[in-house]
């Protein structure tokens, strides 16, 4: 949709042509599970509607799978005091993730730990070298926990490296009790969704112990579009779902139901078969910008 | 005997005769969704005196469902009872309630009707709502080309 509003420029040089176009498309990536929770391998127009602020859409312009191919993972590893009993056996976790040969190349993957003030980039190009290991060994559970800081933190991080077709992936080890961060539980999370990177969430309490923090988890998980695990699941099987979600993402595409600026919340749906779930981010921004 | 048999074959039958067999089925499209509160789904006496702490948190599915003449705001009586976003459901009323279902399926599921309103008006709402938005400056990138 464009159209010719403005002309400039002298009689020798070509006219300068001022375009104004309203960027009216929305794309969405998402993946889609049936009742075991196994990705789907095909999913059809038919099958969902989006939910964009309320406003059920069914005319997509487009349904395609998503071309991104590789992952870039950054683990963010909670260092507090809470998680001392079993920090060791999640540096262990860490390091298998880090040796973990779906992961195409040693640039695709960086470990930050966040304890006391603020967290601290571990090794990121590097992860799979003696030193990096070592560095991941030395650190000691210990102090506050500025979970929500670091997701922030974590979310900018991996958005400067961000590359076409590789999708950003934020792996979390905690308990999900925040007690130190500048940055509120909205900031972090919409810090994390105006990343673009699914948010996996791997929860280090004990079953039955720490509700609200593994409520949180859940839930901060779930509204990027990621996923939840318990810590029994190990973080190699994190990396396996991720690696599944990539493969069985598509993109869908359609025409914004409504301008209102601001934050859209979004939703997709079965159509059809209530036992199908489909996982995308909660939202995005929708801004008016005229420079 | 003989016709007893069949009195009760007929009964029967009727009894067990899907609801679109009788007619009474009317078809809509749901065109908005989202997740509300749930007081009007827990109207009861503990919800009225204040109910357990967790009602108040507990969110229920609105739907917006646009029939031929007149258009319903429905609402679920839990969390997660969700409603196929199929192109067109079928709904009846049944005491007070919509029951709703999809794709010729046995099982209705049961909404409480929060609102209802002529489509025409509901219309001119959104009309309304929609001129609202689109008075506003909406460009939302500039793009400057040399040539042409």
């Amino acid at each position: 949709m464009l159209s010719r509003s403005a002309f400039a420029g002298s009689a020798n040089e070509p006219p300068i042509a001022t375009y104004r176009t309203t960027v009216s498309e929305v794309r969405v990536t998402f993946c889609g599970t049936d009742e075991k929770n196994r990705p789907l391998a095909k999913v059809g127009k038919d099958d969902f509607a989006v939910v964009d602020n309320g406003i059920v859409v069914r005319d997509f312009r487009s349904l395609a799978r998503s071309d991104e191919a590789a992952l870039d993972v950054v683990a963010v590893v909670d260092a507090s005091e809470s998680v001392a009993p079993r920090f060791q056996a999640t540096v262990t976790d860490v390091l298998k993730l880090v040796s973990q040969k779906q992961l195409a190349s040693d640039d695709n993957i960086s470990v930050m730990s966040f304890s006391g003030l603020q967290p601290v980039v571990i090794c990121t190009s590097d992860c799979r070298s003696a030193t990096a290991e070592q560095r991941l060994l030395a650190v000691k559970a210990a102090g506050a926990t500025p979970l929500f800081d670091a997701l922030a933190d974590g979310a900018k991080f991996i958005s400067r490296r961000q590359i076409p077709g590789v999708r950003p992936v934020l792996i979390l080890f905690s308990d999900g009790d925040d007690t130190i961060s500048k940055t509120s539980a909205r900031d972090a999370l919409e810090a994390v969704i105006a990343s673009g990177a699914l948010l996996y969430a791997v929860d280090l309490n004990e079953p039955g112990v720490g509700a609200n923090g593994s409520a949180a988890l859940q839930q901060m998980a779930e509204a990027t579009g990621g996923r939840y695990f318990p810590a029994s699941e190990g973080a190699v099987h994190v990396l396996e779902a991720a690696l599944e979600d990539l493969h069985a993402s598509y993109v869908v595409t359609y025409q914004l139901p409504n301008r209102a600026v601001g934050f859209h919340s979004l939703r997709i749906l079965p159509k059809h078969n209530l036992n199908l779930r489909f996982h995308c981010r909660n939202g995005y921004y929708y801004e008016n910008s005229v420079p | 005997m003989k016709r007893t048999f069949w009195l009760i074959l007929l009964f029967c039958g009727l009894q067990m005769a899907p609801a679109e067999h009788l007619g009474v089925y009317q078809h809509g499209t749901v065109v908005r969704m989202h997740m509300g509160d749930c007081a009007i789904a827990h109207h009861g006496f503990m919800a009225t005196m204040g109910g357990p702490a967790q009602l108040a948190a507990e969110v229920c599915p609105e739907y917006t469902l646009v029939s031929d003449k007149v258009v319903f705001v429905i609402v679920g009586k839990s969390s997660n009872q969700l409603i196929p976003l199929a192109d067109v459901i079928d709904f009846r009323f049944h005491n007070n309630e919509l029951a709703v279902r999809v794709d010729d399926a046995r099982h209705e599921s049961k909404f409480n009707i929060k609102e209802m309103i002529l489509r025409s008006e509901w219309e001119l709402v959104q009309k309304h709502i929609e001129d609202q938005l689109s008075n506003r400056p909406t460009e939302s990138s500039l793009a400057t080309r040399r040539g042409d």
